[in-house]
């Protein structure tokens, strides 16, 4: 379980990257098939189309985003911070949404997209059937937790790259990761 | 069975210093007051540490891998304890 919460601890940094790599591929096809778009590093959405670039520029561009930003809050908190650290955690903290992926698998979230009619209104048709009910409500617990195993991953992890030791540390690192959320959501939304 | 050698007085913790030397061939007493040399002031955890480094020819990623954990975590410990020697040598 340790492993698997802070794998930066234990792994050799070159087979974690090439893991990691392989993953995200994994995880990019898997978006592209389940019409999923990243936002941000927390946004996941479901498009009712097959979105293929957007699915793979939206992952990259969370990557990327998170690897800066965790490299920037390092830097100021220890200057022997590495590069390759920073893109093993940013790429490994995206499994737990690659796994959220599978719920759209019956396609339950793309048949909700929203709509627009004709007076301007937004329309969102809401499921009725009790499968989808079951995997709406499971989503949003699941969604949750992945959120704070996501924090947790990061909080110990970025321990492990920065050898941080002080609060104010840990609030540097918030900071950058509410500016980084804003910064490739503006991003993703131009490219 | 392997004694452990001790560095702070278990009295009031602060760092013993050496009194007493003898010969174990003769018996011959030395009697002075002499600190612990830094290296001795070490946990034995950063003891073994710095042997491990030594032999292992100063190269923390060999450490790593001959231990089982990660550059960065090596990386930590060394940084750890640049900073317990700094505060021992204040």
């Amino acid at each position: 379980m340790k492993k698997l919460l802070n794998p930066i601890e234990f792994y050799n940094d070159r087979k974690l990257l090439r893991t990691n790599l392989v993953i995200f591929i994994i995880g990019t096809l898997l978006a592209i098939f389940m019409k999923a778009v990243f936002g941000s590093p927390i946004d996941l959405h479901f498009e009712d189309t097959l979105v293929p670039t957007e699915s793979i520029v939206g992952n990259i561009v969370a990557i990327l985003t998170m690897t800066i930003v965790l490299l920037a809050a390092g830097k100021i908190i220890n200057k022997k911070t590495r590069f390759i650290d920073c893109l093993n955690l940013a790429l490994y903290i995206r499994i737990p949404y690659y796994i959220l992926l599978l719920w759209n698998i019956t396609g339950t979230f793309s048949n909700m997209k929203p709509t627009s009619s004709d007076d301007s209104r937004v329309i969102v048709d809401l499921p009725t059937a009790t499968l989808d009910m079951i995997i709406l409500g499971s989503f949003s617990i699941l969604a949750i937790m992945v959120l704070v195993l996501k924090g947790i991953i990061i909080y110990l992890s970025f321990k492990t790259i920065t050898n941080s030791k002080k609060t104010s540390d840990y609030l540097i690192l918030i900071v950058f990761i509410i500016i980084s959320i804003i910064a490739s959501y503006i991003i993703s939304r131009y490219i | 069975m392997k004694v452990k050698f001790p560095t702070h007085c278990p009295s009031c913790e602060e760092v013993l210093s050496v009194t007493h030397l003898q010969c174990q061939h003769c018996e011959t007493v030395v009697q002075g007051n002499y600190p612990l040399p830094i290296f001795l002031k070490l946990t034995p955890k950063e003891q073994e540490f710095i042997l491990q480094f030594f032999l292992a020819s100063g190269s923390l990623k060999e450490m790593a891998a001959q231990q089982g954990i990660s550059y960065p975590t090596v990386r930590n410990q060394l940084d750890d304890m640049i900073q317990h020697i700094k505060d021992l040598k204040i």
